[in-house]
Order: C-alpha cells, then structure tokens, then sequence
C-alpha cells in the first residue's frame, strides 16, 4: 500500500504538470508576470498610503485567514474502482490514507502560511501588530490547517463526524472562533484555543482502532475534489473528464415550450439538452452576462456597435458544436425521422436563444445610448447577423464537418 | 414475410466479421440468435438496424431495403440495445414522448400503451425522474417500454435479460407474445439457453460469423444423432466443434 500511493501520487504530478504546462503557455506567462508585478506594486503603495488605526482591518484580516484556512484539501487520491479491488486492504488502508494526510498537509500548510504572509503586512501596517503577534498569528493559522487536515480524515471513519453541521462546526465555525480570539482578543490565547483543538482531532484520530473506512463518501469526496481541479484547468483548456453535469430546472420549462414549438425529435432533444445541461447553457449564460456589462460601458457609439455585434458572432460559434451533441446517441439514427430535419430544427433552436442573447445585449446597450437612430441601426443589424449566423452561417459549418 | 437477410458480408472496418450470413424472420415468429461471444450476433443486428452497412448481400423488410426508403424501413424496426442507451437529460416521461415524437404515433392510444407498461414494468411512480441514474435492470425496463409502445413490426432485441429480475423477464416474454399475436417478427440475441429453448420458435446459430445451423428445435436436433438434446447440449456440441476447429 505504500507504494500505491507514492504511484498515484506521481502519476496525479504528471496529470498536473501536463495541465499546468498547458495554462502558462508564453503569452499567458508574460500577462501573467505583468499582473503580478502590477498587483505587488499596487499592494506596497496601498499599504504606504494607509494611516492606522484603521477599525475594519482586523475583521476583513479574520475573514480573509478563515477563507484561506479552506484551501488545500485532503487529496486521497482514490478512485471509484478502488472500493472493489482494494476491499481487501480495507485494513491497510490506514497507512495509505497517513500517507495521503501527511502529503495533503505539507501542500497545504505551504499556500495557507504563504498567504498569510502576504496579508500580514496589511495588517500591520493598518493596525499596531507587532512582528512577534504576526508570528504568532501565522503559528496559529497552522495550527488550525493542521486539525482542518485532521478533521477532513476523521470524516471518513466516524459516522457522527459526517453530518454537515459538524462539519461546518470544526472546518468553519471553531477556526472563526479562535481566529477572532487571535485577532481581537489575545494573540497567545487563540494559539492555545488552536493547539487545544489540534489535541482534541489527534485524539479522536488516535481512538479509530475499530471503526470502518466509508468508502463511498471517500470515493465521492474525492472525485468532487478532482472535478474541481479538471474545472479550474477547463477555464484554460479542454478537459475531457469535464462533462457538464445534467439539472432538472423545472423553472425553465415554460422555455420548453418555446424551443420545442414544431415538436420533432431534434428540437424536442436540442431543447431539453440546452436547458438541462450545464456546459453550453453556462457559456451563453456568461458571455451574455459580460457582454452586457460591457455594452452598458461602452459610451462611444461606433465601438459599442461593434462589440455589440461581436459578442452576438462569440456567443453563435459557442453554440455550434451543440449541433452534433446527440451523435454518438444510437437512437437518434434509429428514429424513423429525415436527416435535414436535424439541421431544420438546430438552425431554428439556433436563432431562438440568438435572438434572446441579441435582445438582452440589446437592452443593456440601451441605457447609454438614448438616441432613437442609433438604436435603431444596432435593432436593424443585430436581426441582420442573427439572421445570417442561423442562416448561411450555420449551414456552412455543418456540411463543412460533413465533408471531412 | 417480414425480415429477410440474405449473404451478408459485413463487418466494422475492412476485414469481415460476418461471412455469407443468411436467414429470415416471419410475421409472428420470435427467431433466436444464438452463439458464443464474440460469433457476430450484436455485428448482424447492426447491420439490420442499419449501424453498418454491408459490403456484400442485402437485408430487407417487407421487401424494402434501407437504401430503397430509409424512413420506412425504420419505423418498421424497434430495438433494444444490449446496454441500455439513454439520453442524459431527458426523464423517464421525456423518453416516452420522444419515442411518440419519433414514430409518430397517436398520441391518445400511445399513451394509453405506455401507462400500461409502465405500471407492468413498476416504473409508473417513476415518471419525472432521469433514467440516466437508474440501475442496469430499471434503465433495460425503459428500454423495454421505449420499444413496445411502438407499433414497430420488427423488434431487434439484443441479450435482453441481463439484470431483469425474474418478474421483469416473464412480463418481457409476455410483450413478445402478444405482440407476436398481432403479427409482428421478433428476432431476439441471447445467452440464457433454457428460456431461447421455450420461447423461440425457431433458432439461428452462429459461429465465427457464419450461420452453423438454423431451423426449430426439432430440426437442429435432427442434425445431430441425438433426438432428445435440448439447445444447451447442441449449442456446446457446435461450441466445442468450433473451438476444436480453431485449435487444428
């Protein structure tokens, strides 16, 4: 078992460097050193400008050290098949999951104190804290990431550990409690309220001799964990192992209605996927949104048509691909149904939420743009590209893919 | 005569997995397809629904091909998949009416037939849920419900009876029966020999992409000495000839 986890843990290395080349590419890396350079520098004349005491540092220092306390999570690195080969080993699982805590913990400590670092300046500089109360913040900022790590392990042995309301108890509410001890009470008396709970997880850590390994919230915890991981590097590149997951939304099934008012099997399906799932619903959802935000800005009228015209352009190529979501489907060839229906229906479902995104886009851009004229050429050629991307647009990409 | 399959060459890419298959399924007749894994019986039924496209032979219904009319020849066929295929967003209710949708049958009797799967199937306190997240068994029910309330003429069902509890596996043989009494063909892949051997009418044994022998009990058993040999002992008999002849 030890060396199955020392396996896992270079392969999950691998996955992360593969991934992580893939985001620092070089012009990310150059945006990405001028943004730091920008933010460190924006951060040492803030904090020269400010003149203490200034009352709402410590709160927001609270809060900004609880939220922090919340990264780095327990990485068991387990997977869903694991439950059914390695029952056997439900014994030794013990050691692999110390080994799995012990791994978690190094990572996890290094962000966590390495944020409250970079805050603690901040919080000197606007209040009177001494260096050796910093240094002693940080300890206790450990501490309470040491029984969090703790705690995260003991959930997966003790049933009564695995309510939700202990959960925030010991990850949220104890860690808030001896932070605000800390920060407004006593430096020295919140290290010890920390080290007394570091004590009290260990002992309860030390009292597992019988209890049973629950596999299915480890199981479960663990690829929630990795799905956030896959999430965040999707935001970059793509990630096969993100697939949107599917949501009822009774609420929007008066859009149903709308989507699938000529009731064949393509509009009937391409609505019902548009509305249910999360991927490309999400992206329209959000371009829609920053495209509104940015028209609503925009004063200049010329610049506000274009950007106007080219979020309408984004948003139609991200709904593309959905054209071809229900291939690897058997039934869709099956279905006694003609194949230019398919693309009948997509055009149609196509020009429909177009014609929502465009209207809303249209909307936003209204409040700086009063003049009757101008909305009326935005109004006129809005309908215009709409028209054309369900149209020839559309039609052109499609059989482009067919041909090749 | 309702499905007719005739030297069929075929296969997924260049090399034939099938070679020179021939047999047919009349109206209200349930046909056994019967071989070892891996004897071609999920790539014939394949090329029957019209996945894969023969290189050699042709295949017809009610003497229309699939090229001839693509749209007839399929809503002559209803099928069900050995895994259950589903579609993630839609709910059990959605399935249903997609199925109405696609074959376009009439609504009122449509649905009328589907209440009365559902409730022999036990999934009619089911309906708003997503079969996506339902068990082997319950997903293959959906499957089951999906098929028979078409007015399908045809029904292609591959290994049915994996994960069905056994009360699920009678109510399935009794669809079949009545709708073999309404004069539809069923042509039905499967492992489970005992159940082929009472409920088919006549049987299609395949090896090594070939058809081995076809015809009902009694005339598989008059290929072999024995008169009194039930499938299970004919089957293993051409298994073990099959497999002697590969090791030679």
């Amino acid at each position: 078992m030890e060396k199955l986890y020392n396996k896992r843990r270079s392969q999950h290395f691998l996955l992360l460097l593969r991934y992580w080349r893939l985001v620092f590419n070089d012009h990310f890396m150059i945006a990405l050193f001028v943004f730091l350079g920008a933010l460190i520098w924006g951060y040492s004349q803030a904090l020269d400008q400010l003149t203490p005491p200034i009352w709402w540092a410590r709160p927001i220092t609270i809060v900004i050290l609880l939220i922090l306390l919340q990264f780095g999570r327990l990485a068991t690195l387990l997977k869903p098949a694991d439950p059914v080969f390695l029952l056997p080993q439900s014994k030794m699982m013990d050691h692999y999951l110390k080994q799995a805590a012990r791994y978690s913990l190094l990572l996890a400590e290094l962000i966590v104190v390495g944020c409250t670092v970079i805050v603690m300046p901040f919080l000197m500089s606007a209040t009177q804290t001494t260096n050796w109360q910093a240094g002693i913040i940080i300890i206790t900022v450990m501490l309470l990431k040491y029984s969090w790590m703790d705690f995260s392990l003991l959930r997966l042995y003790r049933r009564n550990f695995q309510q939700n309301s202990i959960k925030w108890l010991l990850q949220w509410g104890c860690p808030a409690i001896i932070l605000i001890v800390t920060l407004l009470v006593n430096a020295i008396a919140g290290m010890v309220l920390a080290l007394l709970l570091l004590v009290f997880t260990k002992y309860q850590l030390s009292q597992l001799k019988h209890q049973l390994f629950n596999w299915r919230l480890a199981v479960a915890t663990e690829s929630q964990r990795m799905l956030g991981v896959y999430r965040f590097f999707n935001l970059f590149t793509d990630v096969p192992a993100v697939q949107g997951t599917i949501h009822r939304r009774k609420y929007l099934d008066f859009m149903l209605t709308f989507l699938n008012r000529d009731k064949t099997v393509f509009s009937y399906l391409y609505a019902r996927g548009l509305l249910r799932g999360t991927e490309v619903s999400g992206l329209i959802v959000r371009l829609t949104l920053i495209g509104m935000v940015i028209v609503f800005f925009v004063p200049e009228f010329w610049l506000n048509l274009i950007l106007f015209l080219l979020f309408i352009y984004l948003i139609a190529v991200q709904i593309m691909p959905f054209y071809w979501q229900y291939d690897s489907h058997v039934f869709t060839y099956l279905y006694p149904i003609k194949v230019e229906t398919k693309m009948k229906s997509f055009k149609k479902m196509m020009v429909k939420i177009m014609a929502i995104v465009g209207g809303l886009l249209w909307l936003a851009s209204l409040t700086t743009q009063i003049s009757l004229t101008g909305m009326g050429i935005k109004l006129i050629l809005g309908i215009l590209e709409i028209w054309l991307l369900g149209g020839v647009y559309a039609t052109s990409r499609i059989n482009n893919k067919k041909s090749k | 005569m309702t499905l007719k399959v005739e030297h069929i060459v075929g296969g997924y890419s260049q090399i034939p997995v099938l070679n020179d298959v021939s047999f047919d399924v009349h109206n209200g007749e349930l046909v056994g397809l019967i071989g070892l894994n891996g004897a071609g019986k999920s790539t014939t039924i394949n090329h029957i629904i019209g996945l894969l496209t023969p290189f050699k032979g042709s295949i017809q219904i009610d003497g229309i091909s699939l090229q001839q009319d693509s749209e007839q020849y399929k809503s002559q066929i209803a099928y069900i998949p050995e895994t259950p295929v589903l579609y993630d967003e839609l709910t059990l209710k959605e399935h249903l009416e997609l199925t109405m949708t696609a074959y376009q049958l009439e609504p009122k009797s449509a649905r009328q037939r589907a209440n009365q799967l559902l409730k022999v199937f036990r999934l009619d306190n089911k309906l708003d849920w997503f079969p996506a997240n339902f068990s082997k068994g319950m997903k293959q029910k959906v499957m089951i419900c999906c098929a028979f309330m078409t007015n399908a003429n045809l029904f292609i069902i591959d290994e049915p009876f994996y994960g069905l509890d056994p009360l699920a596996v009678r109510d399935l043989l009794t669809q079949i029966e009545s709708v073999k009494q309404r004069g539809a063909a069923v042509l039905m892949s499967t492992h489970v020999l005992d159940t082929a051997q009472k409920y088919c009418d006549r049987f299609v044994l395949l090896a090594n992409g070939q058809v081995k022998a076809k015809g009902t009990l009694d005339e598989l058993r008059q290929l072999s000495d024995n008169k009194n040999e039930s499938l299970d002992d004919i089957y293993l008999a051409l298994a073990k000839e099959d497999l002697d002849g590969k090791t030679v």
